[in-house]
């Protein structure tokens, strides 16, 4: 039987705004503001998922060029899995519970 | 530059100053995101930044070691202070032996204390497990010692402190190190 991951809501969102965009590098305020975490929140959760290099990060010139550079992130191949199988298992109780009212 | 992005960089350089050596990458990643925000959501972006930076210092393992540590230190010294003075206060007749045990004891506190913030906490635990024991037996035939006096139950209890005080010592400078890997490793399994 597959284990289900355990996923916080706050990683599930992280998950599902960077798989959104896979290949894309984004920023933290980029991030911050669709996912709707505080810097407080989302730093510590994409330090931890670029520690279990499940997250890319590196710094990116910055746009429009003459700023300093910016520090940017996207999922790895397995981060894409992770959110991937995250986002199954979040959609899964409201299948079963769809289909529960349903019969 | 307006007083809210004035304020916005210093918390974003007080992250900087606060996170440890591992995430100062990390840190300097905040302070650059907060260079490109606009100046109505720099200060609170900048405030969680700095709360990140706490965190990853208060989590960190030097961090835990390091206040264990010190800690410890300061509690010797303290506690040798606090066995000067009741040494120096033990007036009674039959003081003799509780009196130098204090004094005895407030040498091999500061002693620990030197040592711990020469070698660490391994080295406190190889002296106070002696120590200990030593205390321990004392506590157990400090009535038997001293038959005749008033104040046996007294002196009996001091020594009790003690072997609770040492143990105390012993347990924080057996449980920090461990303890501070495993949140590192807890840190790093979180999902």
């Amino acid at each position: 039987m597959n284990r289900r991951p355990n996923i916080s809501r706050q990683t599930r969102a992280v998950f599902a705004a960077l798989a959104a965009r896979s290949q894309a590098w984004r920023h933290g305020y980029d991030l911050s503001r669709e996912t709707g975490l505080k810097s407080g929140t989302l730093y510590p959760l994409l330090i931890r998922l670029h520690d279990q290099g499940l997250l890319e990060a590196e710094w990116r010139p910055s746009d429009p060029p003459g700023r300093p550079p910016r520090h940017a992130y996207r999922l790895t191949a397995a981060g894409v899995a992770l959110a991937r199988e995250s986002a199954a298992a979040a959609a899964e109780p409201a299948v079963g519970a769809l289909s529960g009212a349903v019969a | 530059m307006i007083p809210a992005r004035r304020f916005a960089d210093a918390l974003a350089q007080a992250a900087v100053s606060a996170s440890p050596p591992e995430r100062r990458e990390w840190a300097e990643a905040m302070r650059a995101e907060v260079d490109h925000l606009p100046d109505s959501d720099a200060a609170a972006f900048a405030a969680g930044c700095l709360w990140t930076a706490v965190r990853a210092r208060v989590d960190s393992a030097g961090f835990v070691l390091g206040a264990a540590r010190w800690g410890l230190v300061l509690a010797a010294i303290l506690w040798a202070g606090l066995h000067l003075r009741l040494a120096g206060r033990m007036s009674a007749a039959d003081a003799a032996l509780p009196e130098a045990l204090s004094y005895a004891a407030a040498a091999i506190y500061a002693l620990g204390a030197l040592a711990t913030a020469l070698f660490g906490l391994r080295v406190t635990a190889v002296l106070a497990t002696p120590v200990l024991g030593l205390t321990a037996i004392y506590a157990a035939a400090a009535a038997t010692l001293m038959p005749q006096s008033p104040n046996r139950a007294f002196y009996q209890a001091l020594a009790v402190e003690e072997v609770a005080v040492l143990l105390a010592a012993l347990l924080i400078a057996l449980v920090a190190p461990r303890w501070a890997a495993a949140r590192t490793v807890a840190a790093a399994a979180k999902p």
